[in-house]
């Protein structure tokens, strides 16, 4: 386990004095293409991935990656945050992980009269931005501490709730292979992240390309190109971007259609699906529209971005059943299958090419 | 929503009530396409086929529908919007605007600039792109079966072209029409008042008829109002009128191959008859009682009147009232002149009412054939004997002789012999005269007239069966031996058709009014029975 201590440092202040939504998205677009610059210096190809990150980042919530080991997920998170500048922790789960290594505990102290008393020490979850390596490798127990921490952005210990730093964003990474030892996420703990995004083994010139990079000289530092502040405007601009009523409509027509007992569910739903998504995979998902939407430079969502978006925020909340398994059914086909069926609202088809 | 939005989404909506409406059309069309042609096909089947303005105005009327419902169909304005981002392609900042702009958002400003952009551009609702659901396949298919079906159509006379190819026949046929009425005048000439007033009237009628089919511009609206006219003439001539002149008829030809009494007509003879019944010694009466019982049975079914005076007669002869017979006689020589005026009358309405009929079936089909026959002809004779003897030695003979002929022609009368040998023993015997060839040659007429040997059920007896009559006359045995032809079971039969005829008549009438039978047929059945009763 390891975390960063530095103290986080304003780089600008740029959430101040944007008017029109043309200097807002200027200043919003500056910002992501930095960030995703900086995440650059370490990270060769993985363009989506990247992408989904820095969305990810935009909407200020949690990620989940997944992929073998050594295709750079800690590498991309710990870019990410050094990009940033906002305090950064690090925790290496493990099965010995105890909760009170997450969240912190009390502690035997002399308080400056030199009178015994217990004192709290915060654990590493009082970050910004936390990396919960191989998040899978810790029981259940210790899994659960993350669980107020990540919805409410508060933790309570020993009888009193503590706040967290604001922004604070959990990125946790785990092995979908190396499954002697761990212990899955429960649903409960999967919904609380925003967007799973699966990391893909690289080609054969992606990683020569990789090769080349990290065997030759050093690489070049991060810089951090933001603080804190800018991550709230960031995300509050995200927030802003407004969603036409249809859409929210064709969001929930989608939400609903991956729940099997639900009159919308396709066929592939109703067999394979044992539970479909929460209402936390349609905000997931309009979230992650508003913010496509502000990076393709428009001040408004439209159904491409939610369709772009709804596999990366649905696949970890579609539960699958022992016949998707035994077919070999992925969730990601479940999802598609889903867009493709769900019309988006307004659309009469006949006549119109 | 600004006012270039409105202007796009007004165009937008007018385009895609124009879409809907082509592809509903286009799926609906072949199916509407089809069921048309299916509709000609049965109609034609059935013989009424439709007309050219049918084929129009069902898919006219279709069509009419289909826009009719595209006008009163409503899309609301997120609807439209969608439509025409989906082609295009302006990444749903039209109904972002729509929905957005007028929220108080702080970017709805910036939201509807970017829709009046898109929605300057003049190609973004001519981009709304119309498209066909329906099958190009099922379309063509449908258009191939309606034009084969038109074509059919046309070469069938249903339509106006045709009409005016068929023009020179409408014009034949009401000739044809207008000769009989002129006919028709001569008879009325010749007739006497109010007969004549009768014949002018019909004549007048088939005139008007001619005139109707000249002035017809369809063919087949011509053949629909002949064929009403010739119902109405037929309902006029009555029903029965086969059996009755099968009755008249064959009164006046049994009464010329066995006269009762010298004269002409059966009528004449009836007359004669009467004048004479008191000539008659016993058994000669009773004779002419059981002959004018078996006229009376030929005439009850057709001509009751005459059949009634006749038994009438028959009663009276037998009981001695001589003067009641005579009466008798004289009433059923008065019904059968009647009867035989009436027969006229009516015939010449059935004659009108089928030429009519004729020029109907010839104008609904105007490629069939005029009827054409081939015939052999045959004659045969038949002879049957009679021979009474009496005690006195005084022998009488008489002959009797029937030809029957197929063909055209009538069949030959027959001459009998009887020899009669008188001994004094009290015997007789007579022998059946040979009938001599009728000289029928059998040549069929021109006329299409379908012709076929009647069909009778074969009977006992052979040509070589001995038929004997106990005469009972004088002190011996007194048998009569004759020796003709008979019936056979063989080919052909050989009963005079006199004799059957009007049972014949009166089943095939009671068959054409039970059966359902197509008018053209009904026709060929009535011609068919009146040529037989003419012959």
């Amino acid at each position: 386990m390891s975390a960063a201590a530095h103290e986080p440092t304003e780089v600008s202040t740029a959430e101040d004095g944007a008017s029109t939504f043309e200097e807002v998205a200027e200043r919003y677009h500056d910002f992501t293409a930095r960030i995703t610059e900086q995440i650059r210096h370490r990270i060769v190809g993985q363009d989506d991935v990247v992408r989904d990150t820095v969305i990810c980042l935009l909407c200020g919530g949690h990620l989940l990656l997944e992929g073998v080991p050594g295709l750079g997920k800690t590498e991309l998170l710990k870019s990410l945050a050094e990009s940033v500048q906002a305090s950064f922790g690090r925790i290496q789960f493990t099965p010995d992980l105890m909760p009170a290594d997450v969240v912190g505990t009390e502690v035997v102290g002399a308080d400056d009269e030199g009178n015994r008393t217990f004192r709290y020490r915060e654990g590493p979850i009082f970050t910004h931005l936390l990396l919960a390596d191989e998040i899978n490798r810790a029981t259940p127990k210790t899994q659960s501490a993350l669980l107020e921490a990540m919805q409410e952005r508060q933790v309570t210990v020993a009888g009193e709730t503590r706040p967290l730093p604001d922004p604070f964003m959990v990125m946790a990474t785990q092995n979908p292979i190396e499954l002697e030892g761990t212990y899955p996420l429960p649903e409960a703990q999967l919904d609380r992240f925003l967007l799973k995004v699966l990391v893909p083994q690289p080609g054969p010139e992606l990683l020569a390309h990789i090769l080349h990079r990290t065997t030759g000289a050093r690489p070049e530092p991060v810089d951090a190109v933001c603080g804190p502040a800018q991550l709230r405007w960031l995300t509050g601009i995200t927030r802003q971007v407004p969603v036409a009523p249809h859409l929210v409509s064709y969001a929930a027509l989608l939400i609903t259609a991956t729940q099997p007992e639900s009159g919308n569910a396709p066929e592939v739903v109703q067999r394979y699906v044992r539970a479909g998504s929460s209402p936390r995979g349609g905000q997931a998902m309009i979230l992650a529209a508003k913010a496509r939407a502000l990076l393709d430079g428009r001040p408004y969502v439209n159904g491409a971005d939610l369709v772009v978006s709804a596999t990366s925020t649905l696949r970890h909340r579609v539960l699958l059943g022992y016949e998707a398994t035994a077919d070999g059914v992925t969730a990601d086909e479940i999802v598609a299958e889903v867009v493709s069926t769900v019309v988006e609202p307004g659309q009469d088809g006949r006549g119109i090419r | 929503m600004s006012a270039e939005l409105l202007r796009v989404v007004r165009l937008a909506r007018r385009r895609l009530r124009f879409a809907w409406f082509a592809s509903t059309l286009a799926s609906w069309l072949p199916r509407a396409l089809a069921a048309i042609a299916a509709l000609g096909l049965v109609s034609w089947l059935l013989g009424r086929p439709l007309s050219l303005a049918w084929f129009l105005v069902l898919p006219v009327a279709a069509v009419c529908v289909t826009g009719l419902a595209a006008l009163s169909r409503r899309w609301d304005d997120v609807t439209v919007a969608r439509a025409v981002e989906r082609s295009a392609e302006c990444d749903g900042v039209l109904i972002s605007a729509i929905q957005l702009s007028d929220t108080g958002h702080a970017w709805g400003d910036d939201i509807r600039r970017r829709a009046d952009v898109v929605a300057a551009d003049p190609s973004t609702p001519r981009s709304l792109a119309v498209r066909f659901d329906g099958r190009p396949s099922g379309f063509a298919a449908a258009a191939v079966v309606l034009v084969a079906s038109l074509s059919a159509l046309i070469s069938l006379g249903g339509d106006d072209a045709a009409a005016d190819a068929i023009a020179p026949e409408l014009a034949r046929e009401a000739e044809a029409l207008d000769e009989l009425a002129a006919l028709l005048d001569e008879t009325a000439a010749e007739d006497d008042a109010e007969r004549a007033e009768a014949l002018e009237e019909l004549a007048d009628e088939l005139r008007r008829l001619a005139q109707e089919i000249r002035t017809s511009e369809s063919p087949l609206d011509a053949a629909e109002r002949l064929e009403r006219e010739a119902e109405a003439l037929r309902s006029e001539a009555g029903e029965d009128l086969l059996s009755d002149r099968a009755a008249v008829e064959g009164l006046e030809q049994q009464l010329a191959a066995v006269p009762l009494a010298p004269g002409g007509d059966a009528a004449s003879q009836l007359d004669a008859l009467a004048g004479t019944l008191d000539e008659l010694d016993p058994t000669e009466r009773d004779a002419l009682a059981e002959r004018l019982d078996g006229l009376a049975e030929s005439q009850s079914v057709g001509n009751s009147a005459v059949a009634t005076a006749l038994s009438q007669a028959a009663d009276a002869v037998r009981s001695g009232d001589l003067g009641r017979a005579a009466a008798a006689l004289a009433g059923a020589a008065a019904e059968q002149r009647i009867a035989g005026a009436e027969l006229a009358d009516r015939g010449a309405v059935a004659a009108a009412a089928d030429a009519a009929s004729g020029a109907a079936s010839r104008l609904r089909n105007p490629d069939a054939e005029p009827g054409q026959g081939q015939g052999q002809g045959q004659g045969q004779g038949q002879g049957q004997g009679q021979g009474q003897g009496q005690g006195q030695g005084q022998g009488q003979g008489q002959g009797q002789g029937q030809g029957q002929g197929q063909g055209g022609s009538p069949g030959g009368g027959g001459a009998g012999q009887i020899s009669g040998v008188e001994p004094t023993g009290g015997q007789s015997s007579g022998q059946g005269g040979q009938g001599s060839p009728g000289p029928g040659d059998g040549s069929l007429g021109t006329e299409d007239v379908a012709r076929a040997e009647v069909f009778s059920p074969p009977i006992d007896g052979g040509p070589s069966d001995e038929v004997r009559v106990d005469l009972g006359g004088g002190s011996g045995t007194g048998d009569v031996v004759g020796r003709g032809d008979s019936a056979t079971d063989e080919g052909a039969a050989f009963v005079p058709f006199q004799d059957v005829l009007p049972g014949y008549l009166d089943d095939a009438a009671t068959a054409l009014d039970e059966l359902r039978l197509p008018p053209e047929l009904r026709t060929t059945v009535r011609d068919y029975f009146d040529h037989l009763a003419q012959n």
